[in-house]
């Protein structure tokens, strides 16, 4: 048991800096680019500017004093406020799983940031510790693990699944299409000083009589295509280099970034569902995408991929593989049951409103795109070849399967994904059946699991009995759930 | 070949087909009368020629589907069933689609009754149940056995299972 205590002064620093990095762009705004303007809003906003930087300055010093935390045998007490006193109380055992993002500035004093997601709704879901030795994580993240796991632990080593080599990394760079970074960065630059420069005019206008001779235009093309893909290896290296997915007999642990830091960590026992993902590309490619679907919050400030992913571009054989291994609880097969070919005549003869009133549209309004007095016909026509051609695949890619307690549901039209549950963990079961599909003899499947947000899982137009057995089957799950 | 589930067995309130039919009905009273003002104000301020086809569209969808809101509360009254026992809440509805639905009681996390103006005159409360990813209504018992079934969920969704 330890006292109840504040945090570690450094997170003061911390919020000066953030304060600073948020205000700096206003202070360039009044004091630099506006420094003539003697409007009333800029006058005042220059004048109010140092207090109002100066208060918040206080409120970051004052948040420290008023924000204690204690932790004893099974429970962490927060409480916070200097009118309004709020004591908060979470026990270990409610918590889903544990992060640690170490930025630049914690990686210079030696600290982390550490946060345990409960997944319960609403705001504060979530304790975060801002700023904290490695040493008090480490003691925490132990704690409070040590409670959520379902047995008591015994010492066991942590094994080391998968870690990109260099082959892995190239595939990923190209797989993402990496190389288009630079392109969208120098676009975003681009439209950023334009808003104050005319670019246009001065340094576009001097490009292009340089551009006039075509060796150069080549050599420029060549120049800016090799940066383009150095950029995008260096991103990829610095995104992935130093991936690592470690687990023990209770834990699986991600760990990835090169420059900062993001771990992740999760109860074997806490993890919903799997989910194996793949675009386009990585169809093209054999690559797959592996998360593990998790009840607490896993978005990581606004990057597309959540720290529940396993290394974003594994070989779909290898992905099937590092999945089994981190959870021999789960058993995924690769041969799943396809549509039967009723489905697909149930999809396509089905009638399209979409289509039905965009072409009653089209036919009264009469657009003519390009002068052509046809371009309702072609409109109709396109709308229609991509109405079939989404059904089709939609059918095409449709896969499901239900295997002792798991259950796998394959959908996409372009880009696919697979889901895997265990009955256990499905907290709803549903079937539906549209009279349309009743005429032939087809049904829909529907699960819900527990995650940020709720994750629904369908394939539609199973075969009726299928979908009753689906219902039998979700039932017997009293079998295998054991009751507290 | 039908999905062949076996049904739940409890009823809702045959009163449920009148609530319905009334709020249906002030539905289609409001809906009417937005729709005629519409119609005024086009023949008045003479609106562009196809927003007169989009009103004449929407009042020829208006009055099937009026019809039909006096049709539908029989057939909806027809085709719900729920059934709620020590393990499961079993759900069943819909009309034009038939809805099957499995929750377990361990996974619920609350229950409560509810009444609107409407059904309060018929004595009914609906009862509605959430769990970790959504929340489901049984519309229209009576006042005893909403009460009682919602007294029954809390006592059974209290067990929780080993992993939460």
């Amino acid at each position: 048991m330890k006292q109840a205590r504040r945090y570690h002064p450094l997170i003061i620093l911390f919020g000066l800096i953030q304060l600073l990095r948020n205000s700096a762009f206003i202070a360039l705004f009044l004091f630099v680019m506006k420094a003539g303007s003697q409007s009333f809003l800029i006058v005042w906003g220059r004048k109010l500017f140092l207090p109002f930087i100066a208060l918040a300055a206080l409120y970051v010093l004052i948040d420290w004093l008023s924000n204690k935390y204690e932790v004893d045998g099974a429970h962490i007490h927060l409480s916070k406020g200097i009118l309004v006193r709020s004591k908060r109380t979470v026990p270990f055992t409610k918590v889903q799983n544990i992060q640690r993002h170490t930025s630049l500035l914690h990686r210079l004093f030696g600290f982390t940031s550490l946060t345990f997601e409960t997944g319960m709704d609403g705001s504060e879901s979530s304790i975060e510790f801002k700023v904290i030795s490695l040493k008090e994580a480490n003691w925490l993240e132990e704690a409070v693990s040590a409670k959520t796991k379902a047995e008591v632990p015994e010492v066991s080593e942590k094994t080391l699944h998968f870690s990109p080599g260099k082959k892995d990394l190239i595939k990923a760079a190209f797989t993402s299409l990496s190389f288009l970074v630079l392109l969208s960065l120098i676009a975003s630059i681009y439209t950023k000083i334009s808003d104050f420069i005319d670019l246009e005019e001065r340094g576009i206008g001097f490009l292009k009589g340089f551009l006039d001779s075509w060796q150069v235009q080549a050599a420029a093309i060549i120049f800016f295509l090799i940066i383009s893909i150095l950029a995008g290896f260096l991103r990829t290296f610095i995104k992935y280099g130093k991936y690592e997915i470690f687990s023990d007999e209770t834990r699986i642990y991600i760990r990835k970034g090169f420059l900062e830091e993001t771990s992740f960590s999760i109860s074997k026992d806490r993890v919903q569902a799997i989910e194996i993902r793949q675009n386009m590309m990585k169809r093209l490619t054999g690559a797959a995408e592996v998360k593990l679907v998790t009840a607490g919050d896993v978005s990581e400030g606004d990057e597309k991929e959540g720290v529940n992913s396993l290394f974003p571009f594994l070989p779909v054989d290898r992905a099937y593989k590092i999945a089994e291994e981190i959870l021999p609880a789960y058993e995924i097969l690769q041969k799943m049951h396809p549509l039967p070919k009723k489905a697909l005549w149930a999809s396509l003869l089905k009638p399209s409103w979409l289509w039905i009133l965009s072409t009653a549209a089209l036919v009264y309004f009469k657009p003519e795109f390009l002068g052509i007095e046809e371009t309702w016909l072609v409109g109709s026509i396109l709308l229609f070849s991509l109405i079939v051609f989404v059904r089709v695949a939609g059918y095409t890619n449709a896969r499901y399967l239900i295997n002792g307690p798991f259950i796998q549901f394959k959908t996409g039209i372009v880009g696919t994904r697979l889901f895997i549950s265990k009955r256990s963990k499905i907290i709803e079961a549903e079937v539906t059946a549209t009279r349309w599909q009743k005429l032939f003899g087809l049904a829909s499947i529907q699960t819900v699991n527990r995650g940020k947000p709720v994750q629904h899982a369908s394939v539609e137009n199973v075969p009726a009995d299928v979908a009753s057995s689906f219902y039998s089957w979700y039932k017997s799950r009293t079998d295998e759930v054991q009751i507290k | 070949m039908h999905v062949n589930i076996r049904e739940p067995r409890n009823r809702v309130s045959r009163n449920a087909i009148r609530v319905w039919i009334i709020s249906e009905a002030i539905q289609n009273i409001i809906g009417f009368a937005v729709l005629g003002v519409l119609f005024y104000l086009d023949d008045r301020f003479s609106w562009k020629e196809w927003i007169g086809w989009i009103l004449i569209i929407l009042l020829a969808i208006s009055i099937p589907a009026a019809i039909w809101s006096f049709i539908s509360p029989y057939i909806q009254y027809k085709s719900w069933r729920y059934d709620v026992d020590e393990e499961y809440v079993q759900l069943k509805s819909g009309v034009w689609q038939e809805k099957h639905l499995l929750i377990p009681m361990t996974k619920i996390q609350s229950v409560e009754t509810m009444q609107g103006p409407i059904m309060r005159k018929y004595g009914l409360y609906s009862v509605s149940m959430g769990t970790m990813g959504s929340s489901h209504v049984i519309p229209a018992l009576p006042k005893e056995e909403a009460v009682s079934l919602r007294n029954k969920i809390a006592r059974l969704a209290k067990v929780k299972e080993e992993d939460e």
